[in-house]
């Protein structure tokens, strides 16, 4: 295993941890529900990159891979999207999004964590196998489940950022909000692209991109939150 | 000779009404003054932003869909 898949997810991890002390914190002052689930997202996120590390140095082990795939694969990008869902939609639709959300991560974490795996099929025609890849999951439909969290969790979080963005822009007011929201939006994008270009066999690209994406998303948060002097 | 003059300096605002003449336009502009109304400048962004936040606002509008069409792509099956 290369140094470089265990440096840079463990990197990855120790970000998100740090954010989501962040995050948590102005929730505990603020109280927005946005706070509380971006901050529950990026823990996420962080377990996603802590379980990628643990495999680059340890090897393989079927718990750790399936936290990996339940938090890092399946339900990251869908639990920060209900966070900018309950910044932007009308309260009753995003309780009941929230439901829907809750209900098809518990049906998600029985299925990941019953599925058959046999860590062989990781190493593919294009993959190496010193990265972690879904391809370990044998038993069938379990995989289906990624696209649709990841669908939804792209348009939410993705979409409100650039929304929000482009709100402020039009206006011309509060320049470091539309920073901020422009820089969440790029680094929840990348590691979108990372998966799709590691699909595709780049080694190392899903790490990169989540290490880019933890950065980009923690520099427009601060940058978000942070208001700009004179503009 | 005085009262032309206090009307003069009053102004028309004096004859039409206070109430009447605010509602017709706007408070600094004359009603006898072929002026065009002051409207407040257009807010801008530093030249830099102007240029730089429009690009990337297209250029994530684009990457959206393109991963949009990677996602259905999988779950279509046309992706391993």
């Amino acid at each position: 295993m290369g140094a470089i898949n265990i440096v840079l997810p463990f990197t990855s991890a120790t970000i998100c941890f740090v954010f989501a002390v962040l995050l948590f914190r102005r929730y505990l002052v603020r109280r927005g529900p946005h706070l509380l689930l971006w901050g529950i997202g990026i823990v996420f996120y962080g377990l996603g990159g802590f379980c990628e590390g643990y495999y680059g140095a340890f090897g393989w082990n079927p718990f750790i891979f399936r936290l990996w795939y339940l938090v890092g694969a399946v339900l990251v990008a869908a639990w920060l999207g209900q966070g900018t869902v309950y910044l932007l939609a009308k309260r009753k639709w995003a309780n009941a999004l929230m439901v829907l959300l809750a209900l098809g991560s518990l049906y998600a974490a029985i299925r990941v964590f019953t599925a058959e795996l046999d860590p062989s099929l990781m190493t593919t025609s294009v993959h190496t196998g010193s990265e972690l890849s879904g391809h370990a999951i044998v038993t069938p439909g379990v995989r289906t489940l990624t696209p649709i969290f990841n669908l939804y969790g792209t348009i939410t979080l993705v979409g409100g950022a650039l929304y929000s963005a482009w709100i402020f822009w039009r206006k011309r007011i509060l320049l470091h909000r539309t920073i901020g929201n422009i820089l969440i939006a790029a680094g929840a994008l990348l590691p979108a692209f990372g998966g799709t270009f590691s699909r595709m066999g780049f080694s190392g690209a899903l790490y990169v991109s989540e290490l880019l994406g933890a950065i980009l998303l923690f520099i427009g948060f601060l940058r978000a939150t942070t208001p700009m002097k004179g503009i | 000779m005085l009262a032309w003059r206090a009307i003069r300096r009053i102004g028309p605002d004096c004859l039409l009404g206070e109430e009447r003449i605010s509602k017709l336009v706007p408070r600094d502009v004359s009603p006898m003054s072929d002026k065009s109304p002051k409207r407040p400048s257009k807010r801008q962004y530093p030249p830099v932003y102007e240029k730089f936040i429009p690009i990337a606002l297209v250029l994530i509008a684009l990457a959206i869909v393109i991963v949009l069409v990677v996602v259905f792509g999988v779950v279509l099956g046309l992706f391993p």
